[in-house]
């Protein structure tokens, strides 16, 4: 798995602080995790941090290699 | 007619969500009038699995619940499946795991020498949202649907005939639509959403002999 920097954990924090907060996230045997769950994660920068972190970047970075395709056209 | 076997532990919200989006794939199939064991609950444990893989031989195996690169778990997390010790089961059937990380290990394991067929699954876990005011009824969740619909696509395609190449590419299809049509939304649900989609998208496999994508 790639290191995360420290401006990853960040970005992450910030986008989990403003999502909705009656949803949550099914992740594997981790359970089913709210909002306040998926910052205590993020904050004690544990396996579920890491991998909660992992789905926000590869979000970004899908949503960006798409921009670049419609800039493209 | 193929005969279709379908493992829906129930003893976590996530078993219970999967659980509940699998019966939509049990009633389609019976609808088709194909033959389906259904291992609800205290049923998906290991004694019963190896019974009905001995006795009723189904051609289609769709297991729901918690896994590992080795091993697909039933209810209370029982091991149904591990990697070289019981997973000769498989052999000659077409199957698809929504167990987290299964295709990393079991799927390119069992499928390596030709004993399984095909193997469909996740190289990575399984993920969704979903709306905590809809927990007791998950058919309901609108957070949950996109990446549940597109997960069902495989064993859907599977039950109407087509290859497990057509059910794999039919589910990555899914992804896609669902993803087109969430990414202009304005829902405040949408980005999150999309995550699981993009996550279980890409993270989606299949295994049959000497193919792996």
């Amino acid at each position: 798995m790639t290191p995360l920097t420290e401006e990853d954990w960040e970005l992450a924090r910030h986008r989990v602080a403003s999502m909705p907060s009656h949803i949550a996230l099914s992740i594997g045997s981790m359970g089913s995790l709210n909002k306040e769950e998926i910052l205590r994660h993020i904050e004690k920068r544990d396996d579920a941090g890491r991998k909660i972190v992992a789905l926000q970047l590869a979000y970004l970075k899908f949503f960006k290699s798409e921009m670049e395709k419609i800039a493209d056209a | 007619m193929p005969k279709m076997l379908v493992t829906r532990p129930e003893h976590d919200d996530t078993t219970f969500y999967l659980s509940a989006w699998a019966g939509l794939v049990v009633k389609e199939a019976r609808q088709r009038g194909i033959a389906v064991f259904d291992l609800l609950r205290e049923k998906a444990n290991r004694q019963h699995l190896q019974s009905l893989f001995q006795t009723a031989n189904p051609d289609i195996v769709m297991f729901n619940g918690h896994g590992s690169e080795h091993m697909i778990t039933g209810h209370e997390q029982e091991p149904l499946i591990v990697c070289g010790e019981n997973d000769g089961f498989l052999n000659g059937r077409v199957v698809y795991a929504v167990a987290c990380r299964a295709a990393l290990q079991l799927g390119p394991s069992c499928t390596s020498t030709g004993g399984c067929r095909a193997f469909i699954g996740y190289d990575d876990d399984f993920v969704f949202y979903s709306d905590t005011s809809k927990t007791s009824h998950p058919l309901l969740d609108r957070v949950a649907r996109p990446p549940m619909e597109a997960s069902n696509q495989v064993p859907l395609s599977l039950i109407k005939g087509n290859s497990p190449a057509e059910a794999f590419a039919r589910a990555q299809e899914s992804f896609r639509k669902h993803i087109r049509s969430l990414i202009r939304s304005r829902d405040p649900e949408a980005p999150y959403i999309l995550q699981a989609l993009i996550h279980n998208m890409t993270h989606l496999r299949f295994c049959s002999a000497g193919h792996y994508e």
